[in-house]
């Protein structure tokens, strides 16, 4: 989930409270599969058998993965998606006190 | 009548119903699977008001969001270095969802499913037979960064060892299988890996080596 520096200058808490509730609908959906299968019919209008295949590959999880971020940076960078090398921004905009207000953890246990 | 007008806005307990109004939060989700959960958001905030917007990719999540149409938008990791790399004003606040990524082997071949050596191995044959062992995805997509991510991590170069071919429109995956024009596609699970698993166009799933190697969405 990104949002812009604007947005956390204005609405701190309000993101706060976004993020919370993405980590209670994590916590639902990986508990209640065929909720899940429900909202993607109707949502996307995909068949429910294909939904219920789809999502034994899909993990809810709210943890944001630096190291992953990173080795996506370098790869996009070697296969010239991007121009620069993005890493050290990559890793300063990673902002995890929203996750850890949410979640009541610290960083180091929300992928950091 | 200005006194008038600003005892309408007053809630009873004298506070301005402005200033009691919770704040919005803009939210925009691609309509995949991967991301619908993202539609009960407002259902379940507490203190905001959330507005849940569905786009058709995650590139017009990106553009609404630096564009400010959007206060938050759910993207992959990808989208993420490719604002950084424009110049944009990003910051990651929380993941959702891993996986979403299958890759997926011919019915011929003898692999196993689960078991990167046999499909190392493979490869190996077709090499020293000479036979381009063709690998193919929609280049610079999830999927195709997740599968160079795990081929490397299993030490077998994309661009060495198996012949890249890339089928930009994911929905023609499944026919250049039954087409026999590759040996391996790394495709999004939902709905097309599913559908070619589903419809027997291929057999060998090693999607559980895959997941969790990559987060793939931010």
């Amino acid at each position: 989930m990104l949002t812009r520096s604007d947005v956390i200058a204005a609405e701190p808490k309000a993101l706060e409270e976004t993020v919370r509730a993405i980590v209670k609908i994590d916590d639902y959906i990986a508990g209640d599969k065929p909720a899940w299968i429900e909202v993607i019919n109707k949502v996307t209008g995909l068949d429910k058998s294909v939904a219920a295949d789809a999502i034994g590959n899909l993990y809810p999880d709210p943890k944001m993965y630096r190291v992953s971020a990173l080795a996506i940076a370098v790869m996009m960078r070697d296969l010239k998606y991007i121009n620069s090398d993005v890493s050290a921004a990559v890793e300063k905009n990673l902002d995890y006190r929203f996750l850890e207000a949410a979640t009541g953890k610290p960083k180091s246990d929300l992928g950091y | 009548m200005a006194g008038i007008a600003s005892l309408a806005v007053l809630s009873a307990n004298g506070v301005p119903a402005a200033a009691q109004a919770e704040p919005t939060i803009k939210l925009g989700y691609a309509k995949c699977a991967h991301c619908t959960p993202l539609a009960l958001v407002p259902q379940y905030a507490k203190g905001v008001k959330v507005e849940a917007i569905g786009f058709n990719t995650g590139n017009d999540v990106l553009t609404a969001l630096v564009s400010k149409s959007i206060d938050v938008g759910q993207v992959t990791y990808l989208h993420y270095a490719v604002a950084l790399d424009k110049g944009f004003d990003v910051v990651a606040i929380s993941g959702q969802v891993n996986g979403g990524s299958a890759i997926l082997v011919t019915n011929e071949l003898p692999v196993t499913p689960e078991d990167w050596g046999s499909l190392k191995k493979v490869i190996a044959e077709y090499k020293a037979a000479g036979k381009p062992f063709r690998v193919a995805a929609s280049r610079g997509n999830a999927q195709d960064i997740h599968m160079r991510g795990a081929f490397a991590k299993q030490g077998i170069d994309v661009n060495k060892d198996v012949q890249f071919i890339n089928i930009p429109n994911p929905s023609d995956h499944l026919q250049a299988l039954r087409r026999g024009e590759i040996e391996l596609i790394c495709t999004t699970s939902k709905p097309f890996g599913t559908q070619i698993v589903q419809l027997k166009a291929a057999s060998c799933s090693l999607i559980p080596m895959i997941r969790r190697q990559a987060s793939l969405q931010i």
